[in-house]
């Protein structure tokens, strides 16, 4: 298995609103990818799409490098949106449904309650539970046929910080198994947190993809900061592998160039006989990113 | 197959309407097929005119649970309550609409046409139970008001409980397809109600009797879907007003309703298809 998803040059339009425009992505195997995107950017038709429950205008998608089926469909956990249950009948008799379309044996039931935390309401109906509980049934009824993949859209959507810490930390736990998973959604943190590759979508394009850690180091930035802040900008300044150096209130801020480090910046300032007060190396954080992508499209 | 219709039976095992509904639906079916003699007293108690009919027979004598007539009147009066029994298959549709459980079983691995198979697995099943039911109490009441009880007076007429499986299972589809259509529960049960009551029946009335259209436009009547569906089972009662009727099942009747069937099919495979489920 070279691929777990391709998608090439998808459309979709609602009437006159193009949700998805030429959209085109590829997960591989052992990827947690995050689909980021304002609300409205065609995350959740995108996901709709691959789930064959909404129709494209034109593209295809690939699933396993095949044409998508419903076994292919089998071998995903997957929740759209809100989680979509029978109210009345308990968690053990909706994961019965599920079992059995999936052709997975009941034992499997007990099991991924247990590791939702749900093993004691499961003879509950689904009506009486709470968001966060519906939350963490959708996220168990998405790995109960124990399947490669995982597509969640927003799985923390209207959950309590703890919901979140604690669907978060089940995420990563299962990305530790090998397994892949689709994330969708608007919580950059979340995908900071969580993911090794994202996209960016707006206005139902692909604005940008690639991994999180690329991302994320080519904009090292440092902090420095001495009792004499007008008499170190200059100094700064003048090193040459700096790329950029303002005041920012009582620190100087400064882009290096790629592979330098705080190190290389604090020698220099040593050679320089500056000592300084404070130096701190500050990652920037995904959310800048996006912000930067999101402006760069306008 | 099987596999459909146990995904649909753990649907509906522990949902307590469809318990209650069925439960009632099948207690009516009884009442008003075992309480012919009742309705005979009450219309020679309190329907003189009606006597009149019967050309002062005495009504409570009218052999109407005699084998083999027995089946085709009642099987003719329990097709008249079917609509009840549409309104389950419509909840239990509109539901998986409103819930979005289609949607999730389609995403869960299921193809349209599995989602399809497997809600007719449970309306055939309660057609079936439905035919069982009727054929239970006819034989019942056969066995004690009819004068014949030979195996052959018993057995002869099987046709009209096939006519009448078909007539329920076909109505049932029907009213898929218009859950289908409408997704709103409320709306689609007025809707059918409204329709198969008062609409057509007043539609095919007006067709076949107005001097202008008789004959004309008119012929398309039969092929409306209740009354294509309602023919299948021609009216017996009659006959004990010594009027004549058509005492069997007709081919080309049942040529009509399986056709429309397979339209129905389609229609809803179709719709499961290229609408997207959102």
């Amino acid at each position: 298995m070279e691929t777990i998803l391709e998608i090439n040059n998808l459309y979709k339009n609602y009437g006159k609103i193009k949700a998805v425009q030429d959209l085109s992505l590829k997960v591989s195997p052992g990827n947690v990818f995050g689909l980021l995107g304002p609300n409205g950017s065609g995350k959740t038709t995108t996901l709709g799409v691959i789930l064959n429950v909404v129709n494209q205008n034109s593209g295809d998608y690939k699933w396993f490098d095949k044409a998508p089926s419903k076994e292919s469909r089998k071998k995903i956990g997957a929740i759209l949106e809100a989680p979509s249950f029978y109210p009345y009948l308990s968690a053990t008799n909706n994961l019965k449904v599920i079992a059995r379309i999936k052709n997975t044996p009941y034992k499997r039931i007990d099991e991924v309650l247990e590791k939702v935390g749900l093993i004691e309401r499961k003879n509950d109906r689904f009506q009486t539970y709470s968001l966060g509980m519906k939350q963490r049934l959708a996220i168990a009824s998405a790995l109960l046929s124990d399947p490669f993949v995982l597509v969640l859209d927003e799985p923390t959507n209207g959950l309590d910080p703890q919901g979140i810490a604690d669907v978060r930390e089940l995420i990563i736990k299962i990305s530790g198994e090998g397994k892949t998973i689709i994330l969708a959604s608007h919580l950059l943190d979340e995908v900071q947190k969580v993911c090794s590759h994202f996209a960016v979508l707006n206005k139902g394009k692909v604005l940008y993809t690639g991994s999180v850690e690329e991302a994320l180091s080519s904009k090292e930035s440092v902090e420095v900061s001495a009792p004499d802040l007008a008499g170190l900008l200059p100094v700064v300044s003048q090193f040459e592998f700096c790329k950029n150096a303002h005041l920012n209130g009582q620190k100087i801020i400064v882009q290096l160039d790629q592979g330098k480090t705080s190190l290389d910046l604090n020698s220099y300032l040593v050679s320089k006989g500056i000592v300084v007060s404070h130096l701190a190396t500050e990652r920037k954080n995904l959310e800048e990113q996006f912000l930067e992508i999101l402006s760069q499209a306008k | 197959m099987i596999r459909l219709f146990l995904i649909e039976w753990i649907k509906l095992r522990n949902y307590r309407a469809f318990h209650i509904l069925t439960g009632l639906y099948f207690l009516m079916v009884g009442v008003i097929c075992c309480s012919g003699a009742l309705v005979l007293n009450y219309i020679k108690n309190h329907m003189g005119n009606l006597n009149n009919v019967f050309k002062g027979v005495d009504v409570t004598n009218l052999p109407i649970y005699e084998f083999p007539d027995v089946w085709q009147n009642m099987t003719f009066v329990a097709a008249r309550l079917k609509i009840f029994l549409a309104f389950i298959v419509i909840i239990s549709l509109t539901n998986e609409i409103t819930y979005k459980t289609l949607r999730q079983n389609i995403i869960d691995g299921f193809s349209r046409l599995d989602f399809m198979l497997s809600k007719f697995s449970m309306i055939f099943v309660l057609s079936l139970a439905n035919t069982i039911l009727v054929f239970l109490f006819g034989l019942g009441m056969g066995l004690i008001y009819s004068h014949d009880t030979s195996i052959a007076a018993i057995f002869s007429n099987m046709q009209f409980l096939g006519a009448f499986f078909l007539n329920v299972f076909v109505f049932l589809v029907f009213a898929f397809l218009l859950g289908l259509l409408i997704k709103r529960t409320g709306i689609v049960i007025v809707f059918l109600g409204l329709y198969a009551m008062f609409i057509e029946p007043i539609a095919t009335l007006i067709l076949t009797e107005h001097p202008k259209l008789k004959g004309g436009i008119g012929l398309i009547a039969p092929y409306f879907p209740e009354k294509a569906i309602r023919d299948l089972i021609h009216e017996p009662f009659l006959k004990y007003a010594f009027q004549e009727i058509q005492d069997y099942v007709s081919f080309t009747d049942v040529s009509v309703v399986i056709v429309q069937l397979l339209f129905y099919c389609t229609f809803i495979y179709m719709l499961l298809k290229w609408r997207s489920n959102n």
